[in-house]
């Protein structure tokens, strides 16, 4: 499902080069939920958003069922992303203004489709979030405001979730209702590629990686 | 969800970043506005006191008018007829009369069916030195008494002869020689008492003495002539005295008839003076209305420019502002998958709320501005002329288009924005 073959990123800055990924390749199937984990700068988040769509390697390819994610021109990968991937991250990344209903729906704006509204009150439900549907983030507990950013990664049915250490800011209990999540979306046939420094990822993950510096050491086969 | 929902939900959520852009185009929009209100209203309003006040000097001249033919018909024309040969420009330089005619023609006019001429008054001048009062240079005036028309009822004279032995003395020559009414005073040998002490005239009547005409007849040695006949209140159509003189000139070819100082010349020339002084406050007017008329266009010319720009620069600076702010949610949009041409169009659909929605406020506000220092009042049909629905919607279309212009480089700037940069920020 997600293919990444001699993913490389470096930056060259002032104060030297830096490999951020360094010829990394991962294979995660459907239905499959990987764990990555790594010390800080290890290059997790260029990982991440490398495989998103979002940061163009140096060398390597990405591919997500069978589509290069690099050949595409930049609107066509946009629209790709939006059906395809969705995105959890540790600082939640709720827009301010919005409503929590509204922060559900903002991923439609990028593919409109006429069910988003029962979508979003079905994920609220599920998340139970209905009776703070009409809360704006800041009047949310962090917890809340996860559930959130769950149900958002979640309304276009993507088919691969990439999440940076979405537990990172959370209480156990909370991090196990996404945790939970996760392990059900993988159950319904989704993949999801986790970031984590969360020990108890391995109760869910099926196989965890480790990066340092930029490499994989270990892909947890 | 459309991309203007979540403009909205911005705008709403962020009032006042909103409410500086909507202010600034307003003010744009309102001083261009009312600038331009206010020129249509100097126009117009130029256009209603000129308007006024060429109504007001038709009035008055129409008054005039009035008066004058109403004095016509009550005071006719003040006539002097004189010798022929008497050369008008000595007449005038002079003030006296040096030439003479028979006493007689006044009896030949008098005895005439001529219906426009009345109050004949036969008179002899002569400048003379006072040889009893050192000399002085005076006008020696021998009048008498209207000689009547025969074929009128003898009326009240007009001028009241003097008798002879009798002395009217102008007001320089009593004041200077001590004289009183009562005096006896001797001139040319002859004694005269003293009935009458002119009042200051400030004319050549001031050094004048007047006596009985037959007298000064025989005092300047001129019996049986005259310098002329002043005919008082002549009638005539109009203010045509032609036809007088064409009448006069059959019965007496030797003389010449002149219109003397009357109360309808004077008018008449009031009236003419009082026309030029109209005409010439209503170019004055003019000159200034157009002078003032031009110092607004230099103004606006000006004024008008510099505003936009500056409205322009602000709506560009607040818009650089309001995407940097949102760098964050740019980029979790970005993440979410929205395309950067739905990211620019979301920065460009709110210029173009800010531009529409300070176009009408700026356009209610320039013309309400343009009226109060136009000086115009909201419920006249001024203020109905001076709406202008082509400059509403001339302003309704550019305003947004100037927003939208002024938002264009930071709304690409926030389309071309990494998300990556954003999202590693964690
Ligand atoms: N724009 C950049 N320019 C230069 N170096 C960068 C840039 N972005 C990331 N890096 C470097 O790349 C390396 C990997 O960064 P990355 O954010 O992927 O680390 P990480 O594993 O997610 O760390 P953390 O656990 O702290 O989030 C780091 O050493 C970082 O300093
Ligand atoms: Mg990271």
């Amino acid at each position: 499902m997600l293919n990444l073959n001699m993913v490389s990123k470096i930056y060259s800055g002032r104060k030297g080069t830096i490999a951020a990924l360094d010829s990394v390749s991962m294979h995660i199937e459907s239905g499959e939920f990987i764990g990555v984990q790594g010390p800080s700068g290890s290059g997790k988040t260029t990982l991440l958003l490398a495989a998103g769509g979002l940061l163009i390697p140096d060398r390597g390819t990405v591919e997500i069922s069978g589509n290069n994610l690099y050949s595409m021109p930049p609107e066509k990968r946009a629209i790709f992303r939006a059906s395809e991937i969705g995105f959890v991250f540790q600082q939640f990344h709720l827009i301010s203004y919005l409503t929590v209903l509204d922060n559900i729906l903002v991923p439609s704006l990028a593919i409109p489709g006429s069910d988003a509204s029962e979508r979003a009150r079905e994920l609220l439900h599920r998340f139970n979030m209905t009776d703070r549907m009409h809360h704006t983030p800041s009047e949310l507990s962090t917890g809340e405001r996860q559930r959130t950013a769950l149900a958002r990664a979640l309304l276009n049915k993507p088919k691969l979730i990439l999440a940076d250490e979405p537990t990172g800011n959370l209480d156990r209990e909370n991090a196990d209702i996404v945790l939970l999540a996760f392990d059900e979306f993988t159950k319904s046939g989704g993949a999801v590629l986790m970031v984590t420094h969360d020990e108890t990822i391995s109760h869910y993950a099926h196989r965890t990686c480790k990066l340092i510096s930029g490499k994989i050491i270990n892909n947890g086969e | 969800m459309k991309v203007w929902h979540l403009v909205i939900k911005e705008i709403k959520h962020k009032k006042l970043s909103f409410s500086l852009g909507v202010l600034s185009v307003l003010v744009a929009v309102g001083v261009l506005v009312a600038e331009l209100t206010l020129l249509d209203a100097h126009d117009l309003q130029t256009q209603y006191i000129l308007q006024q006040k060429e109504a007001e000097i038709q009035e008055k001249m129409r008054v005039m008018e009035d008066d004058y033919r109403v004095i016509m018909k009550e005071m006719g024309f003040n006539l002097l007829i004189l010798p022929k040969d008497q050369t008008l420009g000595d007449y005038y330089a002079e003030g006296y009369v040096s030439k003479d005619m028979p006493e007689d023609y006044v009896i030949q006019l008098s005895n005439t069916r001529i219906m426009t001429i009345r109050h004949l008054l036969p008179s002899i001048e002569q400048k003379i030195q006072w040889p009893e009062k050192g000399n002085r240079t005076i006008i020696l005036m021998g009048t008498r008494g209207e000689v009547p028309f025969t074929h009128f009822n003898p009326q009240v004279p007009i001028l009241e002869a003097i008798p002879p032995g009798k002395i009217v003395i102008g007001y320089e020559l009593w004041r200077n020689f001590n004289i009183k009414t009562g005096d006896t005073v001797m001139l040319l040998g002859k004694t005269f008492d003293v009935v009458t002490c002119q009042p200051e005239r400030g004319t050549k009547d001031d050094i004048t003495v007047w006596i009985d005409l037959g007298q000064a007849q025989q005092l300047l040695n001129k019996q049986g002539r005259i310098n002329g006949i002043l005919a008082l209140k002549c009638l005539c159509e109009g203010n045509d005295i032609s036809s007088i003189r064409n009448a006069v000139s059959e019965i007496l070819p030797n003389t010449q008839v002149i219109e003397f100082e009357s109360k309808s010349l004077a008018r008449a020339k009031a009236r003419d003076r009082a026309k030029a002084i109209a005409d010439s406050t209503l170019a004055a007017e003019r000159t200034y209305r157009s002078a003032l008329r031009i110092e607004r266009e230099k103004f606006a010319s000006w004024v008008i420019p510099v505003v936009i720009l500056g409205c322009t620069a602000w709506i560009g600076l607040l818009a650089f502002g309001n995407v940097r702010e949102r760098k964050t949610e740019i980029g979790i949009l970005r993440a979410l998958g929205l395309r950067s041409s739905q990211i620019l169009s979301i920065f460009l659909t709110k210029a173009f709320g800010i531009g529409i929605i300070g176009a009408f406020i700026g356009y209610s506000a320039g013309y309400a501005m343009g009226m109060f220092i136009g000086d115009i009042h909201m419920e006249t049909q001024m203020a109905t002329r001076l709406f202008n629905p082509k400059l509403l919607l001339l302003v309704i279309a550019t305003a947004p288009l100037l927003t939208i212009g002024a938002s264009w480089v930071p709304s690409l700037m926030a389309a071309r924005q990494d998300p990556a940069d954003i999202l590693r920020e964690e």
